[in-house]
């Protein structure tokens, strides 16, 4: 089920000031949420799994941010998940284009059943959780690069800024944001200001404000 | 000359499953003499609802019923067996069904219909298993549970003559949640080596994400007691704490699979 949030609900759970007029964030279309709650607060067969999955995958081909919201959801179990990060992994390998998928409003218990799915499937996914993107698989270089991006504070970023913050080489960074871009957890889209070849600018979504869980 | 079933004693757990109609059992009436019955579960209630469905509603066959003599055993036996029991099923003269319901039914024996009514009883669970009692988690398990086994059942038992059933309760002696899923489809008992098939089961279980091994896996990193137990033909499985056991024992109709949890952890 997918819920738009209004501007003064986006404006209302944003850290983040109003852009100014005339401003294009780098989200093209509103971030959505994608409640999981209307689909029963016992996510738990196969089959429920495959219907959901199928909402979600139109979700994620119609909107470039989608956060999968686990509020209200009681009990979760990995054959529903399977189903469910099948299709999230689809659409970020298969993406050039990076698109973020981040889920939110877990509690301790449904946080421990993703974390055995997700490491079953040796993938990583990031959580919205007080405005900020962690990563449900504890892979500490990754968090730390994540930490950075979003502590710049702007709306996108490159790669060499990036790797001038965190004081590393280049390659080492490009290959750790490829890393967050198929957890999901970044988004990347062409850099229109790069003077040669194709380079990359990333965002945590920060311009794009995604609703904060209800 | 009507057939008798004769249970008595303690006929908690596996042990009630060797009364289950076999295959081609139902085409006459039908006297369950269950008067000696002392100890009584879930595994108790969906066997003897299996008895009434199948001579019952599958045969149209009177099945009469001579409750247990202890009240205490009959009320919590009566409030398992569910309602919609078949028209044909009825207590012997001068029997009747206890006025009281027992608390430890948590969800008398009912039969899972369809897909839809599985995800729609597994999320009533959340309401109707008090968490105040049993612990948020555990009550969460528990349904999640409901809908795999019932999942399953649906999925490997379309040929049951009967359906499937499902019931829960606490089984108070050892301090467990029961969830017991039975059905009489072909199970295990069609296969060359039950032993070995059981052992499959697990395997695939575990290298393809499967339900079962969801929640095992689930239930230990959330450190609940979770046994997962399965039932059909000669073979057994204990899966608890994260290691499957697989035995042999008498052999038995269809497929009964179990979710126990442990509450004393």
């Amino acid at each position: 089920m997918i819920v738009h949030a209004t501007q003064s609900e986006h404006v209302a759970r944003s850290a983040h000031p109003t852009l100014p007029p005339g401003y294009v964030p780098l989200m093209s279309v509103k971030p959505v949420q994608f409640r999981l709650a209307g689909h029963g607060r016992v996510l738990a067969t196969r089959n429920a799994g495959r219907k959901v999955a199928t909402e979600l995958s139109d979700a994620i081909e119609q909107h470039p941010a989608v956060v999968v919201s686990f509020a209200d959801v009681e009990a979760v179990t990995p054959p529903f998940l399977d189903e469910l990060l099948r299709v999230v992994r689809g659409v970020l390998s298969a993406e050039r284009d990076g698109r973020m998928v981040a889920v939110s409003g877990l509690d301790d218990d449904l946080r421990e059943t993703l974390q055995i799915v997700l490491e079953r499937n040796k993938m990583s996914l990031a959580e919205l959780r007080d405005r900020r993107l962690e990563l449900l698989t504890p892979v500490p270089h990754l968090a730390e690069t994540l930490n950075a991006a979003q502590d710049f504070g702007t709306e996108y970023f490159t790669a060499p800024q990036l790797a001038d913050r965190l004081k590393l080489k280049l390659p080492n960074v490009n290959q750790r944001l490829t890393q967050l871009v198929q957890a999901g957890a970044l988004a990347r889209e062409p850099d229109p200001d790069a003077a040669h070849g194709k380079r990359y600018r990333y965002s945590t979504g920060q311009g794009a404000r995604i609703p904060q869980p209800a | 000359m009507p057939g008798i079933v004769s249970i008595s004693g303690d006929q908690r757990g596996e042990t009630a499953l060797a009364n289950l109609p076999t295959v081609g059992a139902g085409g006459e009436e039908l006297r369950v003499e269950a008067g000696g019955l002392v100890k009584v579960d879930a595994y108790t209630a969906v066997v003897l609802r299996a008895l009434a469905e199948n001579y019952g509603s599958r045969y149209r066959k009177t099945v009469t019923f001579r409750p247990p003599k202890s009240d205490e055993t009959w009320a919590l036996l009566a409030s398992l067996l569910g309602a919609g029991l078949p028209d044909y099923f009825c207590p012997a003269a001068g029997a009747t069904f206890p006025v009281v319901h027992s608390r430890a039914a948590i969800l008398p024996t009912r039969r899972i219909e369809s897909v839809d009514d599985n995800d729609e009883v597994a999320e009533r669970l959340l309401d109707l298993i008090d968490s105040d009692s049993y612990g948020r988690r555990n009550v969460a398990l528990m349904a999640s549970a409901f809908a795999v086994l019932g999942e399953n059942a649906l999925i490997h038992a379309a040929d049951s003559v009967i359906g499937m059933f499902a019931a829960i309760a606490y089984e108070r002696d050892a301090g467990t949640l029961q969830l017991v899923v039975t059905d009489l489809g072909r199970g295990l008992v069609g296969a060359e080596d039950p032993y070995e098939a059981v052992i499959d089961l697990v395997e695939r279980s575990q290298q393809h994400g499967g339900g079962l091994d969801g929640l095992v896996a689930d239930a230990r990193r959330k450190e609940i007691d979770l046994e997962l137990r399965i039932a059909s033909s000669s073979s057994r499985l204990s899966w608890r704490n994260g290691v499957p056991n697989v035995s042999e024992a008498q052999a038995v109709p269809g497929f009964t699979a179990a979710a126990i949890i442990h509450l004393d952890r």
